[in-house]
């Protein structure tokens, strides 16, 4: 028995083909299908095989469907071919009124797409480790003598502290970024890599390609490629178990991770086992190393919690821990926090970050930015296509007349509609990769509209705009569907009942844009403030160019080379201002070494302060003759410094002594032989802090002054004396750039509120335009008569532009105070800020009257001096 | 409505036709064409093929000879009309006479 259930063909295809085929091609094709199949189970083919092939050519007979042919099909299929047809006759017969509303529509509607992309990157940061809710990072607060340090980093010794004395944490692993060159025959690159504790890929979850992952860091000398490393040392070859040098010594590569996410506040080509820096260390000084003391804020911490609920036990815990290790002048208003792994991209504001983190706030911005333009635009196809309707009327009562029901009137206006939205959300998607290369650049981003959640944001986009052109028509199109042909034909047409409603919706239109521009006004003159505020120092016409090594022994010969020339006025060598300048611990005569300062210091050559123009107040420059005798050092502090120090009246020939970094150690001491001014040798975000400069004969950055326009002649001699000296590549950076790109995030920031000032500008004025177009069509004929009668031309001009004017300013008045809010909400995050003038305020509101006025002038102007029989006539 | 040119396809198909005269239906036509011809046609494509044929005239079908085997359907039998023997002797017709006017150097030339 069971053999012929086995030997049947199968049911649901034969139902399935009854269906779809008429009665005598189903007699033959389903007698055809069956003696094909009990003739191939007769020749021994299995009965599995037999149904396969049955299935198989009998899908192929539903070619031969035919449709039933059914009026309901026929005539619907007849009404979407009329609503193309009306469709295109409407386009063509008011080309200007559709291209002008098409263009705002894809403009909002390409800007919408960029900034949920960008959002959508912003927020996705670190949100790729499977454990991402339990991993924080050890952040540490010290405060000292009076400053408040808020640092992404922690102490070395901190990781085996926190596993060993709090229960809760599961993992710690730390992390040390650093640059360092590898080498493989002739292929010789620096790297940024980090160096990570053996248990790294058991808190992160990075994608394996290669290798064994729990084995990967456990020997010291070992290193983890990425993928786009594998490539550029190995190429093709598996680079697992072969060896790359760095500084001569070999690392064997224990495994290949796939490159990784953009999205990731970690970046780094290689990972090497902190072990591996660690016994270097021991190696170099002999000592038990720097890294075991809890001075040195110096490695980033990441915990991993049992899990994320404990997270408030763990760090009511913390407070011990600074109690029991932190040295004594740590523990007064010392602090470790846990910081949430996705909070780092964001809402950090910690010091020592690894790279310049996101901020939330330009994340709200642009939300704000992008929902409002939606909104703008959305309003402008509620406004216009109300009034398009409305002047369709005879239209809809002649099709009412002629028999079309309720339903399919208002299905054949939203279906129009639609097709507008439809249409300009393709042209939209196809604007957005034509520019997305110039947008990435913008937001300094790699998006890409093709992965898997912009394509979601493009479908929400496509849904959104559906709605809203749905959302356009419906209520007027019920409205004027749902009445008589009679009154629909004999009413006149015009509505002018949602007058006020419509300018309320553009006076929105019009105060959106003034906020913008007022913003965009502001954020420009603070970076043009950035760029322009006078530092301290003279930061034009300087070269910087950073040494090697292989020049250290030769500087003074390098120096005296340079001078030759006659366009070289002063050359220095030391740390240029504008990158970073590191804390150490200072005592100042008569002050406890349990309570030092902690001062950025830099060794600087002794013609720094002229190289510079670095004022001089008290005292003396430095003298190159102290550098012989060793034993004291000569300090030049700035005013701040001698402030914080209390000796600001006569610091001159007082002494300071100064710790060996990380340790309890006095390494050397040294007399202040001159105050100087303050200076900015950070960025303006940041007031200016205390700086010690110390003499040394120089190493780290040239700074080459250069007569005044005469950079570009001095770069081949420059490049002559480098290759003289050096076998490295000549490189140079000039500093007034160097201290621009301190304020990128900014310019970025400003490039992009520009972009989108001007897309909202356009917005409203195509929202007035059209819409006075459509007010003034409706009332021409008033206009005519009063022609008539006598008005002149005046009269009429400004009868309609005091209503324009009128509401324009109402609308920019409301938007004082908002832009104001915002604009001092951005402000408030800088150290030195503009002043907000009224200045702006009266620029802004002015282009967007002026702009505004002008976008209702044509059809102003065309009523005003029509000629009044012309249009009489046309009734 | 519809041309009524041969297509390569069913011209071979209108030859299997005549050929099995009265016994031409889905299958029979189907192992034909694989022995004969060494065409593996799917019975779909066949018989769309044998469709449009008697759409354009030059076959005609009946219902007949059920079979157990064929779990008692009955086979479509297709047989040739005259003007389908008409386009079959045309469309040979008109190749003989492209052989014919093939000049004898061409193909010598060619090899």
């Amino acid at each position: 028995m069971k053999n012929t259930v086995k030997n049947k063909s199968p049911q649901w295809m034969r139902t399935l083909l009854s269906n779809f085929l008429e009665s005598r091609t189903l007699e033959a094709s389903l007698g055809d299908l069956e003696e094909k199949f009990q003739g191939r189970l007769r020749n021994g083919l299995s009965p599995w095989k037999a149904k396969l092939l049955f299935i198989a050519e009998g899908l192929g007979f539903l070619r031969m469907t035919r449709l039933k042919s059914d009026a309901s099909v026929q005539t619907t299929i007849n009404m979407i071919r009329h609503t193309f047809l009306f469709f295109g006759r409407l386009v063509r017969k008011d080309w200007s009124y559709y291209l002008v509303s098409m263009l705002g529509l894809t403009l909002s509607l390409t800007s919408f797409i960029f900034i949920m992309m960008f959002i959508h990157d912003e927020l996705s940061y670190d949100q790729f480790h499977d454990d991402k809710d339990r991993l924080f990072r050890l952040t540490t607060h010290l405060k000292l003598s009076d400053v408040e340090y808020n640092l992404a980093t922690s102490q070395f010794p901190a990781a085996s502290a926190l596993k060993s004395e709090i229960p809760e944490v599961d993992l710690a692993v730390r992390v040390f970024p650093q640059e360092i060159e590898f080498a493989l025959n002739d292929k010789k690159h620096r790297e940024s890599i980090i160096m990570a504790d053996e248990y790294f890929f058991d808190a992160f979850s990075f994608t394996w390609l290669a290798g064994d992952r729990e084995e990967a860091l456990r020997n010291p000398a070992s290193v983890v490629l990425c993928e786009r490393m594998s490539k550029k040392y190995f190429g093709s070859e598996d680079p697992v178990g072969k060896t790359l040098l760095v500084y001569d010594q070999p690392l064997t590569v224990t495994g290949v991770i796939e490159d990784v996410p953009k999205q990731s506040h970690l970046k780094f080509g290689a990972i090497i086992p902190l072990q591996y820096q660690l016994n270097a260390w021991k190696r170099e000084t002999g000592l038990e190393g720097r890294e075991n003391k809890w001075f040195w804020v110096g490695t980033y911490t990441y915990v991993r919690l049992r899990d994320a609920t404990v997270l408030n036990d763990v760090e009511a815990k913390l407070p011990f821990l600074i109690n029991k290790y932190f040295p004594d002048r740590y523990k007064q208003g010392g602090a470790f926090h846990l910081q949430p792994l996705s909070d780092i991209h964001l809402t950090s504001a910690l010091s020592n970050e690894m790279e310049p983190p996101g901020n939330i706030l330009y994340v709200r911005l642009f939300s704000v930015v992008g929902v409002v333009i939606m909104i703008v635009s959305a309003i402008n196809l509620v406004n216009l296509s109300s009034f398009k309707i409305s002047s369709r009327m005879r239209e809809v009562g002649i099709r009412k007349f002629l028999g079309q029901d309720t339903i399919r009137i208002i299905m054949q206006l939203s279906t129009e509609s639609m097709l507008i939205g439809l249409l300009a959300f393709a042209i939209a998607i196809i604007l957005c990769n034509i520019f997305l290369t110039s947008f990435n650049n913008l937001v300094q981003k790699e998006l890409n509209l093709f992965s898997f959640p912009n394509l979601l944001i493009g479908g929400i986009t496509l849904v959104i705009i559906l709605l809203i052109s749905l959302m356009a028509v419906v209520r007027p199109a019920i409205r004027y569907a749902a009445k008589t042909s009679r009154t629909l034909l004999l009413q006149r047409s015009g509505d002018p009942t949602h007058a006020g409603e419509r300018n309320i919706l553009i006076g929105f239109q019009v105060c959106f844009s003034f906020v913008l521009l007022v913003f965009s006004f502001i954020v420009s003159s603070q970076i043009d403030y950035f760029k322009n505020k006078e530092l301290g120092f003279d930061k034009e016409n300087v070269m910087l160019i950073e040494l090697s090594e292989d020049i250290y022994g030769h500087v003074e010969a390098f120096k005296s080379e340079l001078a030759k020339s006659k366009k070289v006025i002063e050359v220095s060598i030391g740390v240029a201002p504008g990158s970073a300048h590191h804390g150490w611990r200072f005592v100042p005569e008569g002050g406890s070494e349990e309570k030092p300062f902690l001062f950025p210091l830099a060794w600087v050559d002794y013609n720094y302060l002229n190289t510079l123009k670095i004022k001089l107040l008290k005292g003396e420059n430095f003298n190159p003759l102290d550098l012989k005798k060793d034993s004291l050092w000569s300090f030049l502090i700035n005013k701040r410094a001698a402030m914080e120090l209390g000796w600001a009246d006569d610091p001159i020939n007082r002494r300071m002594k100064v710790f060996a970094a990380g340790t309890t150690e006095i390494m050397a001491e040294g007399r202040i032989v001159g105050i100087i001014d303050d200076y900015h040798y950070e960025s303006l975000h940041k007031p200016v802090k205390p700086v010690v400069l110390t003499l040394n004969d120089g190493f780290g950055t040239a700074m080459v002054r250069v007569a005044d326009g005469s950079l570009q002649e001095t770069i081949p001699f420059l490049k002559k004396t480098w290759t003289k000296f050096s076998e490295q590549p000549f490189t140079y950076e000039l500093l007034d750039e160097q201290l621009d790109t301190l304020y990128a995030n900014e310019v970025k920031l400003s490039n992009l509120i520009l972009f989108f000032t001007v897309i909202a500008l356009y917005l409203t004025c195509y929202g007035m335009f059209a819409l006075s177009s459509l007010l003034f069509r409706s009332r021409l004929k008033e206009v005519t008569i009063r022609k008539v009668f006598g008005a002149n031309q005046l009269n009429i001009i400004t009868q309609f532009y005091s209503r324009y004017a009128a509401f324009t300013l109402a609308a920019i008045v409301t938007g004082v105070p908002v832009s104001f809010y915002v604009s001092n909400l951005w402000l408030q995050t800088f150290e030195y800020r503009i002043h907000i003038g009224s200045t702006f305020f009266f620029l802004a509101g002015g282009c967007v009257f002026i702009v505004g006025l002008l976008s209702v002038s044509y059809y102003l102007m065309l009523v005003a001096f029509s000629n009044p029989i012309k249009f009489l006539r046309s009734e | 409505m519809k041309g009524t040119n041969l297509g390569e396809f069913e011209e071979l198909v209108l030859l299997v036709v005549a050929v099995l005269f009265d016994e031409a239906y889905g299958v029979s036509i189907q192992e034909e064409l694989s022995s004969r011809c060494d065409r593996n046609a799917t019975l779909s494509t066949i018989h769309v093929a044998l469709h449009r044929l008697e759409e354009k005239g030059y076959l005609e079908s009946r219902l007949d000879g059920a079979t157990n085997e064929r779990g008692g359907r009955r086979k479509l039998l297709f047989r040739v009309t005259k003007s389908g023997k008409r386009a079959l002797a045309s469309a040979k017709e008109m190749r003989n006479e492209l052989w014919q006017s093939i000049p004898k150097s061409a193909f010598n030339l060619s090899v």
